[in-house]
C-alpha cells in the first residue's frame, strides 16, 4: 500500500478575520488543523505617523501618537512628551507627574480589559467582553471628564497638560476605584478560572524567557515568561520610584510558565497594581500647581538624539527623536513594543492548531495600529 | 393525530365525498404544514429570545426599536433575509450549494413528526420513535458536509470536517444515553415512554421526598444521564461551548461562511429547530413529556406554595449576602401561588397533563442551552473528541450498566 | 487521579461562571444600554475656567467659531496639524471699520473665509489653545447629521463632493463681496509686482543677493540674542521669520498673530516677540507680495523652519 500523499495547505487568515485584532494577515501553513509555519503580513493600517513626524511641529505630533496605540493613547502622549521633555531638560511641577501617572494607570487599566476582554473572545467567551467594556467605559468616562475626548485625548502635553482635572474628578476615580476590585473578581469567576478558559490557555504557546529576550518581547508578554523587567521599575522614569507596587510575574499557576494563561493572567494582575498606584498617587496629589506653567513657548529641542522608553500597556514604548534645533524632528522613530511582541508568533505559534494559534494571539494583545503605524 | 384530523375532515357533510384516502393526504399535508410553521415561528420567537437573554446576560437591553421592546425585530430580520440577493460564489459547487441547506432543513423539520407535544397532538405515533428521531437528525450532519464541501472555502471546508467528525462522536454517548432509559421502560414508543412517567413516587425510589415519576428522578444513574444526555445534544446541535464547526473568531462562520440570504436563514431555521428537538427529547425522555408535574389540584397548590418558601428564602439570602434585592422571582411565584390557591380552576387546569408542560419543559431546557452559551469559552477540537471519548462515553455506559443493577435492586426487573 | 479531579473543577467551576451571568439575567435593570436618539449620554461639564465660553467646558467635538470675535490672525490655521482651517483674510481699507471683538480687540482684517472641514478635524483641540481671542472652540454637539446642503463656495475640484456637507463656512462675508476684494487684491498685487520687477531689473542681481545674505546673517544674530526661552540653545535662523499673511505688504498687528500660538497670556510675550520681528518686516517685504495673492504662506515663525527642512 501506498503512502497517503497529503499536502499542507496555505490558509489565509485575514486581513479580514474576526479575530485577528484589526487588519493583520497570517498566513499559516496548515498540516489539517496543525499549524507548521505562521508568516504575519502587516501593513494594511500604515498611516505612516513616522513620516509626518517629520513635517510637523512638536505639539502637533502628539495627537498623532494617540493614534498609533489608539487603545492606549495617554500612554503614548507620556512617553512622547516625556522624550521631548528630557531632551529640552524641563522641569515638571508636581501636580503634572501625579496626573500623569494616574492617567497613564488609568489607561493600563483600560487597555488591559479590552485585552482580557478580546482574550475571552478569542476562545469563545463573548460575555465577558461585554463586562470589560463596561468599565472600560467607566475609565473612558474619567478621560473624557479631563480632556473632553474619549479615545484619542491630545491631553498630555509636552511640559504639562492641556487643562487641569475639573473639580470632582479626584472623587470620582476614586469611585471607580473602590468599584474595581469586585469587578476583577467577577473576570475571575466567569473567565479566570473557568475550566474549559484553562484548558484552552494553559500550556498553549508556551515562550521561555530565552525565546522572550531574543525576539525582543516586552511588556506583560515578556513578564508572563517570569523575566522581571518593568521599566517602571527598573529604569524609573516620572515619579514611579515614589509609588509601592508589586510587578506580577508569570507563574504557571494553571501550566508552564510562559502559557497564555500566564499572559492573561498577568494582565488580569496588573490591573489591581494599577488600581493600587493609582489609589497612592491620588493619595498625595498636591492641590496646588498650575499645570500649564512649564509648558515651553516654543518647542525647539536642542540639536542631537534621544531614545527615550516608557512602559506602555503592551510592553516598552520607545521613542528615538533627532532634533537639529528646530521646532520639526529631523526624524522620529517610534519602537512599538506589539511589532515585536508580533514577531514571536511563529516561534511560539508552530506546531498548534488553528485555534491555539487563534488564542496565542490574543494573549500576546497586539494593536495594528501600532504595529503598522 | 392524522387519522383524528382525517375523521374530522370527514365529519362535515360538504367534504364526506371526498373518500378517506383524499382526506387522509389532505389531512397528512395539513400537519405537514402545522409543522413547519412551527419550526419557522418557533425560530422567530426562539431568536428574539436569545437575543434577549444574551442582552441580559450581558448587561445590555438587546433589540428595542422594532416593536414594543424590539419583538418584532426577528420578524423584520427574516423578511430582511428573504429579499437578498441569493450568491452562489462562481467555483462552488452548484448543486450541493443548493441542496445542503435544504438538507439539513428538512432533516430537522422531519424529526418533528415523531415527537409528541401532547397526548393526541402527534403527527405519527410510531412504535420506533426514539429510534426514528435519533437517526434521522443524524442526517443532519451531511448537509453540513454538503454545505461545506460545495463552498469552496477553506473555512467551510474546516468548518464541515470539525461538523462531522462532532456530530458522529456524540451520536454515540447519546445513544447509549438514550437507551439506558429505553431499558427502564422496554419500549422505543416516546407516547410510551411518557405515560410511563405519570403518578408521583419518592425521589431516586427510595428517599422519601415526594416528585413526580420523571425518569430524571427514577436513579441516580438516570439523573446524570440526563445531564450527559444534555450535554452530548448541545455538542450535536453545535452550540457553545461545542459550537467549533461555525467557531465565529477561528473560522469566521464556519460552513456558513459563504451562504447568505435564504439560504443562510434556512441554516438558522434548522439550527434552532434542532436546539427545540432536543429540548422536546430531554422533556420526553426525562422530564415526563407533556405530563403536569404536579398529581392533582391540591398538588399545584402546595407545590406552588413550597416554591414560594423556595423563592423567599433565596431572595432573603441574596439580600443578605449582596446587599440587592431581586424581586422578579419572588413576585412571580408569589402571583402563581395565590391564584393557585384562589382559583381552583386554575390549579386544575396546572395539573392537566397538556401541550403547555411539554413547551415549558423544552423552553427551559432552551434556556439552560442559552445559558451555557452565553458563558462558556469554546473547546478546542481536540478536547471536544477527550470529552466525547473519553467522559461521556464511559459516563453513558456505566450508566447504563448502572441502571440494570439499580433495576435490579428496586425489584423492577426480575430474572 | 487527574482525570476525576478534572472533571471535578471544570463542573464547579463552570457552575461558578453561570451564577455570574444568572446573576445579570435576573438584574435586568443594571443594564448598560443607552436608547440612543431617546436617552442622550450626560455629557460631563469640565469647567476648567479657560475663558469665558461656557460651552468650551464640555467634550471636544464640533469645531466652531464665534466669527464676530475673529480677528483673521490664522493662529488656529498654523495651529492645525491636518490643515483643516482655511481661512482667506484682506486688509480692511482704511476708513473702513469692522469692529471690535468682545475683548475689545479692533479687527483690523476682512475675513472673507473661513472654512473648517470636519471631515478631515481631528478633535485635537490644538486650534483652540491659541487663539487670542477665544473665539474657537469645540462644541459639544456631535451630531453632525443633517439634511440642509450647505452651500459652500470651495472648488468641488479640491473636495470630494459627498464630504460638502461636512466642510463649514464661518464667514458672513458675501461670495460677491469675497470676489470683489479677491479681484482688488490681485491688481494691487499685480501692481505691486510689475513695480518690484522693473526695480529689480534695474539692480544688479549680484548685488541684491549679497545685501539679503549680509541682512539675513544680521537677522540670525537679532534673533539668537533675542531668544525669549531659557532654553540656552540659540534658536536656528530662519529667513521668512516674519509674520507676513496678508496681500499687503505690511503686517497687520504682529504681535497679536505672535502670541496667538502661545499658551501663554499674549501681553507677557509682546515686547520680546516685536524686537524679533520689527526689524525684519522691511527686509521680507518683496517676497510676501510676490506670493501675493495665496495667502496659504507659512509664516510663523516655527512653520519657518518647516520649509527649510524641506528645501534642505
Amino acid at each position: 500500500m501506498g503512502r497517503l500523499h497529503a499536502e499542507e495547505m496555505v490558509l489565509n487568515m485575514g486581513p479580514q478575520h474576526p479575530s485577528t485584532h484589526g487588519v493583520l494577515r497570517l498566513k499559516l501553513r496548515t498540516d489539517g488543523e496543525i499549524v507548521s509555519h505562521i508568516e504575519p503580513v502587516i501593513g494594511y493600517l500604515h498611516r505612516s505617523f513616522e513620516k509626518h513626524a517629520e513635517n510637523l511641529e512638536y505639539q502637533m505630533i502628539t495627537p498623532f501618537t494617540g493614534r498609533c496605540d489608539y487603545l492606549a493613547a495617554m500612554g503614548s502622549e507620556h512617553g512622547y512628551a516625556m522624550a521631548v521633555e528630557k531632551m529640552m531638560a524641563i522641569e515638571l511641577p508636581e501636580r503634572v507627574e501625579y496626573l500623569r501617572v494616574i492617567f497613564a494607570e488609568l489607561q493600563r487599566i483600560a487597555s488591559h480589559l479590552v485585552a482580557v476582554g478580546t482574550f475571552g473572545l478569542d476562545v469563545g467567551a463573548i460575555t465577558p467582553f461585554i463586562y470589560c467594556f463596561r468599565e472600560r467605559e467607566l475609565i473612558l468616562d474619567l478621560f473624557e471628564m479631563a480632556s473632553g475626548a474619549r479615545l484619542l485625548y491630545n491631553y498630555i502635553w509636552i511640559g504639562g497638560l492641556a487643562h487641569d482635572v475639573p473639580p470632582g474628578f479626584v472623587e470620582k476615580t476614586y469611585e471607580f476605584l473602590d468599584a474595581f476590585d469586585e469587578r476583577v473578581a467577577e473576570y475571575n469567576q466567569i473567565l479566570t478560572g473557568n475550566k474549559i478558559f484553562i484548558e484552552r490557555a494553559a500550556d498553549i504557546g508556551v515562550m521561555t524567557p530565552e525565546v522572550a529576550i531574543n525576539y525582543g518581547v516586552t511588556g506583560p508578554s515578556l513578564r508572563a515568561s517570569g523575566v522581571n523587567i518593568d521599566i517602571r521599575r527598573t529604569e524609573p522614569y516620572s515619579i514611579y520610584d515614589r509609588f509601592d507596587f508589586d510587578v506580577p510575574l508569570g507563574q504557571g499557576l494553571q501550566g508552564t510558565i510562559g502559557d497564555s494563561w500566564d499572559r492573561y493572567y498577568v494582565r488580569v494582575l496588573e490591573m489591581g497594581e494599577s488600581a493600587k498606584i493609582i489609589r497612592q498617587a491620588l493619595d498625595q496629589l498636591p492641590v496646588e500647581g498650575d499645570v500649564k506653567s512649564a509648558i515651553p513657548r516654543r518647542i525647539r529641542p536642542p540639536k542631537g538624539e534621544i531614545y527615550f522608553r516608557s512602559e506602555n500597556p503592551r510592553g516598552e514604548l520607545g521613542y528615538y527623536i533627532v532634533s537639529n534645533g528646530k521646532n520639526v524632528p529631523v526624524r522620529l522613530k517610534m519602537r512599538s513594543p506589539a511589532f515585536s511582541n508580533l514577531s514571536v508568533i511563529n516561534e511560539i505559534g508552530q506546531g498548534w492548531m488553528i485555534s491555539d494559534v487563534i488564542a496565542i494571539l490574543g494573549s500576546l494583545d497586539i494593536v495594528l495600529g501600532e504595529i503598522d503605524r | 393525530m392524522i387519522q383524528l384530523l382525517a375523521n374530522w375532515i370527514l365529519s362535515f357533510d360538504i367534504l364526506s365525498g371526498m373518500g378517506n384516502s383524499v382526506a387522509w393526504g389532505l389531512s397528512l399535508f395539513i400537519v405537514a404544514a402545522l409543522i413547519f410553521a412551527f419550526v419557522a415561528v418557533n425560530a422567530i420567537v426562539l431568536v428574539y429570545i436569545e437575543r434577549k437573554v444574551s442582552a441580559f446576560m450581558q448587561v445590555r437591553l438587546g433589540p428595542m426599536r422594532v416593536g414594543k421592546f424590539g419583538t418584532l425585530q426577528t420578524v423584520a430580520d427574516a423578511l430582511k433575509l428573504l429579499q437578498k440577493e441569493d450568491i452562489i460564489p462562481r467555483s462552488a459547487d452548484k448543486v450541493l450549494f443548493i441542496i445542503g441547506p435544504w438538507v439539513i432543513l428538512v432533516a430537522s423539520v422531519v424529526t418533528f413528526a415523531a415527537i409528541p407535544f401532547s397526548d393526541t397532538w402527534l403527527a405519527a405515533n410510531m412504535n420506533i420513535g426514539l429510534f426514528y428521531v435519533v437517526s434521522i437528525s443524524s442526517i443532519v450532519v451531511l448537509g453540513i458536509v454538503m454545505a461545506g464541501w460545495a463552498s469552496n472555502n477553506k473555512w467551510s471546508l474546516y468548518g464541515a470536517m470539525r461538523s462531522a467528525a462532532q456530530i458522529i462522536s456524540y451520536e454515540i454517548p447519546v445513544g447509549i444515553t438514550l437507551i439506558a432509559v429505553v431499558a427502564v421502560v422496554g419500549s422505543l414508543n416516546l407516547q410510551t415512554i411518557i405515560q410511563e412517567q405519570a403518578g408521583t413516587g419518592n425521589l431516586f425510589h427510595w428517599i422519601p421526598i415526594p416528585l413526580p415519576n420523571w425518569f430524571i428522578f427514577h436513579s441516580p444513574f438516570l439523573f446524570i444521564a440526563a445531564f450527559v444526555y444534555l450535554i452530548g445534544a448541545t455538542a450535536e446541535i453545535n452550540r457553545t461551548p461545542f459550537d467549533i464547526p461555525e467557531s465565529e473568531s477561528e473560522l469566521v462562520a464556519g460552513f456558513m461562511t459563504e451562504f447568505s440570504g435564504l439560504r443562510w436563514a434556512l441554516f438558522f431555521l434548522s439550527e434552532y429547530a434542532n436546539a427545540t428537538l432536543v429540548a422536546f427529547l430531554v422533556s420526553i425522555v426525562f422530564l415526563g413529556g407533556w405530563q403536569s408535574p404536579f398529581a392533582d389540584y391540591q398538588g399545584t397548590q402546595i407545590g406552588f406554595s413550597i416554591i414560594t418558601l423556595v423563592a423567599i428564602m433565596w431572595t432573603l439570602f441574596v439580600r443578605a449576602k449582596t446587599g440587592r434585592l431581586s424581586v422578579y422571582p419572588l413576585g412571580l411565584s408569589l402571583v402563581i401561588t395565590i391564584s393557585a390557591w384562589l382559583f381552583p380552576g386554575f390549579a386544575i387546569w396546572m395539573a392537566s397533563p397538556g401541550i403547555f408542560w411539554m413547551l415549558m419543559k423544552a423552553g427551559s431546557i432552551i434556556f439552560m442551552l442559552m445559558w451555557f452559551r452565553w458563558t462558556f469559552p469554546r473547546l478546542r477540537v481536540d478536547q471536544l473528541m477527550y470529552v466525547s471519548w473519553k467522559v461521556i462515553l464511559p459516563l453513558s455506559l456505566i450508566n447504563l450498566m448502572g441502571v440494570a443493577i439499580w433495576m435490579w435492586l428496586t425489584g423492577e426487573i426480575q430474572f | 487521579m487527574s482525570y476525576f479531579s478534572n472533571i471535578s473543577s471544570a463542573i464547579t467551576t463552570l457552575v461558578d461562571g453561570m451564577k455570574v451571568t444568572m446573576g445579570y439575567f435576573v438584574r435586568p435593570r443594571e443594564h448598560v444600554t443607552l436608547q440612543y436618539p431617546d436617552e442622550v449620554w450626560p455629557i460631563p461639564t469640565r469647567n476648567i475656567g479657560v475663558g469665558e465660553i461656557e460651552s468650551y467646558n464640555t467634550i471636544r467635538s464640533k469645531l466652531v467659531v464665534d466669527f464676530e470675535d475673529c480677528i483673521g490672525c490664522k493662529a488656529c490655521e498654523r495651529a492645525c496639524p491636518v490643515d483643516c482651517i482655511d481661512i482667506e483674510t484682506f486688509k480692511a481699507g482704511p476708513d473702513e471699520d469692522i469692529g471690535t471683538t468682545k475683548n475689545d480687540t479692533k479687527i483690523k482684517l476682512r475675513v472673507t473665509s473661513f472654512t473648517i472641514d470636519m471631515s478631515e478635524c481631528m478633535f485635537c483641540d490644538l486650534c483652540t489653545h491659541p487663539c487670542p481671542e477665544d473665539c474657537i472652540h469645540m462644541t459639544p454637539d456631535y451630531q453632525f447629521i443633517s439634511n440642509d446642503n450647505v452651500k459652500l463656495d470651495v472648488t468641488p475640484e479640491e473636495r470630494w463632493r459627498d464630504r460638502n456637507h461636512l466642510i463649514y463656512q464661518f464667514s458672513k462675508v458675501s461670495p460677491i463681496e469675497r470676489a470683489q476684494r479677491q479681484a482688488e487684491a490681485e491688481k494691487v498685487a499685480a501692481a505691486k509686482a510689475a513695480a518690484m520687477e522693473a526695480k529689480k531689473a534695474a539692480a544688479e542681481k549680484a548685488a541684491a543677493t549679497k545685501a539679503a545674505q549680509e541682512a539675513r546673517e544680521a537677522e540670525q544674530a537679532q534673533t539668537a540674542a533675542a531668544t525669549p526661552e531659557g532654553i540656552g540653545v540659540p534658536i536656528a535662523p530662519s529667513i521668512s521669520e516674519t509674520p507676513v499673511v496678508q496681500t499687503e505688504p505690511v503686517p497687520v498687528s504682529t504681535p497679536t498673530v505672535e502670541s496667538a500660538s502661545e499658551p501663554e497670556p499674549m501681553e507677557k510675550i509682546e515686547v520680546p516677540l516685536e524686537t524679533i520681528s520689527t526689524p525684519e518686516i522691511p527686509e521680507v517685504k518683496p517676497v510676501t507680495t510676490e506670493t501675493a495673492a495665496e495667502p496659504e504662506t507659512q509664516t510663523e515663525p516655527e512653520d519657518s523652519s518647516k520649509g527649510e527642512t524641506e528645501n534642505g
